[in-house]
C-alpha cells in the first residue's frame, strides 16, 4: 500500500522531466520524376538496416542517419550499403520530429532519391522516398508512383483517387527509374 | 515489481512513439494523442540581428511581425505574442528563447522553412519555438510581392502556423507543368506546398487555418458557436487510414478538413460553422502522403473520390452524429 | 369607377348564408394532411483560390427542399360572422437534397440528402366570402408563422418565420342549430407560403405553395 504513491511519485517526477526537442519542417518545393531522376546523386531500391539519431553540435536539433543495405541500384555507385540521413531522429530523452520528413525504421523496404552531401537527405524530404507496400490479400510487392507526365511540355492536373494511377509492381517502377536515368546519360 | 516494469514500458511508449502529422501537431502516448499547444499569453519571440542579401534584420522583423498578427487577429483565435527584441541567437540553439531568422541549409535545397519545438512530452506543452528561412532561396517583404522571389510574410504565416502547433492541410490541388509539381489552387495557407514566388495570397488565413487554430486556442464563445462533423470512412467494409475528408458549408462556401486518423477510419472534423454540409472524401494518392504522416506505410490511397450520400447538419456547440461513408476501390 | 363598388358588393354580399349568420362566437377544430410543395435554394460552388487570385472549382452544388405531405391541425374562433381567428399547427417531414457534380477530382456525381422535420405553428385570419358557390363556401386566408425545422438527428434545430395567403372554401356536410357539435365539413385551401429561416443555404426569402384538405368540426 505504501509503494504505489512512491511509484507514481517516481513517475510524475520522470515525465514531469521528459522534454524532446523538435524540428517541424515544413513548405516545399516539390518536382516531378524526371526532376528527381535528373537531381538524384544516387537512387537504389533497398532495405533500412539501422537507424541512430545524431544531435547536431550546439543545438537540440537531431538528424537519423540511416543504414541502406542497396539490393537494386538505379542510379550513383553501386555500394553495397549507403548512408543517408533525415530529419528528426530520438538519442536518448530527446526526440526531433520533423512534419513532412520520412521516418524509418529497419526493415522499411523503399525506393530513395538522395541529395548532395556525404549523408545526403531524400531529395524534398518525403517527395524523395517511394516505400515499398506489400498487398495484404497477394503478398506481391508494389510501389505507388508519383504523377507523371507523359509529355514532358504538356501540363497535368493531379486528381486525387485518379483511377488510373494505381500501385505498380517494384519491378515495374524500377524499370521506369532506369529508363529516366538512360535518358539522362550522355 | 509488475507495476514498475509496466510503468517502465510506458515511458518507451511514450518516448518512441512518432510525432501526428494531423490537422493538430501531436504525438502518440500509448493510446491518446496529444496536441502541442502553448500553455502562456502572450508568447514572445525574437529575431536574430541579421538578414540576408535582400532582407535586412529590421525588414525581416517587421514581416514577422505582420504574420503574427495574422493568426492573432484572427476573432476565434485566442492567442497573442510580442517581440523581444534582436538577439544574435540563432535557430535552433539550446537558449530557452523563440528565435526566428534567416539560416543556410543547402542540403534542403527544396525546403523554404522549418520550424522546431521543444515540447513537454507528457502535457503537450510547447517550451520553446524557432524557425528558420533557407537563405538559398531569394526573399522579398515587398508590399504587393515581387517576381522570381518567395513572399518572406507568406512563409512566415505557414510557419507560425505550425509555430502554434498546426498540421499540414490538404487542402489544395497540384499539376506537374514544366518539370515541377505547382500549386494551381489552395484554400489554406497551411497546404505544405508553396504558391510560386511573386504571390502573397498566403499572407490571409483560410477557413480551414482559422477552424484548426481555433481548435487549439479557442476564443471564449468558438465551442460554443461552432460544432463538429465525426464519422467513419470504409473501403470494402472496413475502416481505412489516412482518408482526406473535407466538409464544405452550403450557407458560407467554406472548406475544412481533416483526416481519418485510426485503423476504424474515423473522423472528426471541428471548428464549424453550423448548418449543412457535403462531406468528401479523396485518398492522399498525389505522391505527398509524407507532408501529412510519418506512419506512411498504413495510408490507405486506393480508392476513388467520393461524395458522402447524406447531407450533414452541424449543430451549434454540438456534434453532427457518426456518419458512415463507404468509398469504392479504384 | 362604377365597377369597383359592385365588385365590392359581389364579394362581401349583400345577405349572409345562414350558416354563416350562425357562426358569430363558435368554436371550429379541424385535422386533415397537406402538401408542402417544394423549393430551389440555389447552386453554389466549393472553390479553391488560385495564386493569381481566380477560382478553382472543386465542385458544384444545387440545392432543393423537397415536397412533402403532413399533418395539420387549426382550431379557429370565429370573432364575426364572416371572420375566424385560426391558431394551427401542420408538421411534415421534407428530405433536402444536394446534387453534387462536376467534381474536379471525379467523384462520381451524387445527390446528398438529409430528411428533415418541419413544424409549423401558425396563426391566420379567414375571411368567407358572401356569396357561396354551389354548396361551398369560399374564403380568404393569411397569416404569419414561426418555423422550426430538425434534422433527421434530432441534433440540429433551425427556426425561421412564415408568411402566408391564399384561399379555398368550406363544404358543410351536416348543420344543425342546436347541440353541442353544429358543423361537420370539408374544407380545402391552396396557400402561398414566404418562408424565411430554417435549412437553408443563404438568408433568402423562399416563395412556395401549400394545398390541404381538412374535416372540420364546430361547435
Amino acid at each position: 500500500m505504501t509503494r504505489r504513491p512512491l511509484n507514481l511519485a517516481v513517475l510524475s517526477i520522470l515525465l514531469a522531466g521528459l522534454t524532446c526537442a523538435s524540428l517541424n519542417a515544413s513548405i516545399i518545393i516539390p518536382t516531378d520524376l524526371p526532376t528527381l531522376v535528373r537531381e538524384a546523386q544516387a537512387i537504389a531500391l533497398g532495405r533500412v538496416v539501422d537507424v541512430h539519431g545524431v544531435m547536431r553540435p550546439g543545438t537540440r536539433r537531431i538528424d537519423s542517419y540511416i543504414v541502406f543495405a542497396v539490393d537494386e541500384p538505379l542510379k550513383g555507385g553501386a555500394d553495397q550499403t549507403i548512408v543517408f540521413r533525415t530529419l528528426g531522429g530520438v538519442l536518448g530523452r530527446y526526440r526531433t520530429v520533423v512534419h513532412g520528413s520520412p521516418v524509418f525504421k529497419p526493415g522499411d523496404e523503399a525506393v530513395i532519391f538522395l541529395g548532395r552531401g556525404t549523408a545526403p537527405y531524400p531529395i524534398g524530404l518525403s517527395h524523395g522516398v517511394f516505400r515499398v507496400r506489400t498487398d495484404r490479400v497477394t503478398g506481391e510487392r508494389r510501389i505507388l508512383p508519383p504523377p507523371m507526365l507523359i509529355d514532358r511540355a504538356g501540363t497535368m492536373t493531379i486528381r486525387r483517387g485518379d483511377g488510373t494511377r494505381t500501385q505498380i509492381p517494384v519491378a515495374s517502377f524500377t524499370s521506369i527509374v532506369r529508363t529516366l536515368v538512360a535518358r539522362r546519360q550522355p | 515489481m509488475t507495476r514498475r516494469m509496466l510503468l517502465a514500458a510506458c515511458l518507451v511508449a511514450t518516448m518512441t512513439a512518432p510525432a501526428a502529422a494531423y490537422l493538430k501537431l501531436g504525438f502518440r502516448t500509448g493510446n491518446r494523442i496529444v496536441s502541442i499547444s502553448w500553455s502562456q499569453r502572450p508568447v514572445s519571440y525574437f529575431v536574430t540581428n541579421r538578414g540576408d542579401n535582400q532582407v535586412s534584420a529590421t525588414q525581416f522583423e517587421q514581416a514577422m511581425a505582420r504574420a503574427f498578427a495574422t493568426w492573432a487577429d484572427a476573432p476565434t483565435i485566442d492567442i497573442s505574442f510580442t517581440f523581444g527584441g534582436f538577439v544574435g541567437a540563432e535557430p535552433f540553439e539550446d537558449d530557452g528563447m523563440n528565435v526566428l531568422g534567416f539560416q543556410a541549409e543547402p542540403d534542403l535545397e527544396r525546403v523554404l522553412g522549418a520550424t522546431g519545438f521543444t515540447i513537454d512530452d507528457v502535457s503537450g506543452r510547447i517550451i520553446e519555438s524557432d524557425i528558420f528561412f533557407n537563405t538559398i532561396f531569394d526573399w522579398t517583404v515587398a508590399p504587393n510581392g515581387e517576381s522570381g522571389r518567395f513572399d518572406l510574410e507568406s512563409t512566415a504565416v505557414h510557419e507560425i502556423g505550425h509555430f502554434i502547433g498546426l498540421g499540414h492541410s490538404a487542402i489544395g490541388e497540384t499539376e506537374l507543368t514544366d518539370g515541377r509539381r505547382r500549386v494551381i489552387a489552395k484554400q489554406a495557407v497551411m497546404f505544405p506546398i508553396a504558391f510560386p514566388t511573386g504571390n502573397i495570397s498566403d499572407r490571409r488565413l483560410k477557413a480551414d487555418d482559422i477552424a484548426g487554430a481555433s481548435d487549439i486556442y479557442p476564443e471564449g464563445n468558438f465551442d460554443r458557436q461552432h460544432g463538429s462533423i465525426s464519422g467513419r470512412v470504409r473501403l470494402d467494409g472496413r475502416g481505412i487510414f489516412g482518408a482526406h475528408v473535407t466538409a464544405f458549408s452550403l450557407r458560407s462556401g467554406k472548406i475544412v478538413g481533416n483526416f481519418t486518423l485510426d485503423d476504424e477510419g474515423t473522423f472528426v472534423i471541428s471548428g464549424l460553422e453550423p448548418g449543412l454540409h457535403v462531406v468528401r472524401v479523396e485518398p492522399l494518392d498525389d505522391g505527398s502522403i509524407g507532408s501529412f504522416f510519418d506512419d506512411e506505410d498504413d495510408v490507405e490511397v486506393d480508392f476513388m473520390a467520393t461524395i458522402a450520400p447524406r447531407l450533414v447538419s452541424v449543430p451549434r456547440g454540438g456534434s453532427s452524429g457518426n456518419i458512415t461513408i463507404d468509398v469504392r476501390r479504384k | 369607377m362604377k365597377r369597383l363598388p359592385l365588385a365590392a358588393a359581389l364579394l362581401l354580399g349583400c345577405t349572409l348564408p345562414c350558416a354563416a349568420q350562425a357562426r358569430k362566437g363558435s368554436v371550429e377544430v379541424a385535422a386533415g394532411g397537406v402538401w408542402f410543395s417544394g423549393a430551389d435554394l440555389g447552386g453554389s460552388t466549393a472553390t479553391l483560390e488560385r495564386p493569381g487570385g481566380g477560382e478553382f472549382d472543386l465542385f458544384t452544388t444545387d440545392t432543393r427542399l423537397e415536397g412533402a405531405f403532413g399533418g395539420a391541425a387549426t382550431m379557429s374562433f370565429f370573432v364575426a360572422s364572416r371572420l375566424a381567428v385560426e391558431a394551427g399547427i401542420s408538421y411534415a417531414r421534407p428530405n433536402m437534397s444536394t446534387r453534387v457534380s462536376d467534381d474536379a477530382e471525379d467523384a462520381e456525381p451524387i445527390t446528398s440528402v438529409i430528411g428533415l422535420q418541419q413544424y409549423i405553428v401558425e396563426g391566420n385570419l379567414r375571411w368567407y366570402l358572401a356569396r357561396a358557390r354551389g354548396k361551398w363556401q369560399p374564403f380568404l386566408r393569411a397569416g404569419g408563422g414561426y418555423l422550426r425545422q430538425l434534422d433527421d438527428s434530432n441534433a440540429h434545430v433551425e427556426t425561421g418565420t412564415t408568411v402566408q395567403a391564399g384561399l379555398g372554401a368550406d363544404r358543410t356536410f351536416r348543420e344543425r342549430a342546436a347541440g353541442r357539435l353544429r358543423r361537420i365539413g370539408l374544407r380545402a385551401d391552396a396557400r402561398v407560403i414566404g418562408r424565411s429561416g430554417g435549412f437553408d443555404v443563404d438568408d433568402k426569402l423562399r416563395v412556395g405553395f401549400s394545398a390541404g384538405a381538412m374535416l372540420f368540426f364546430g361547435f
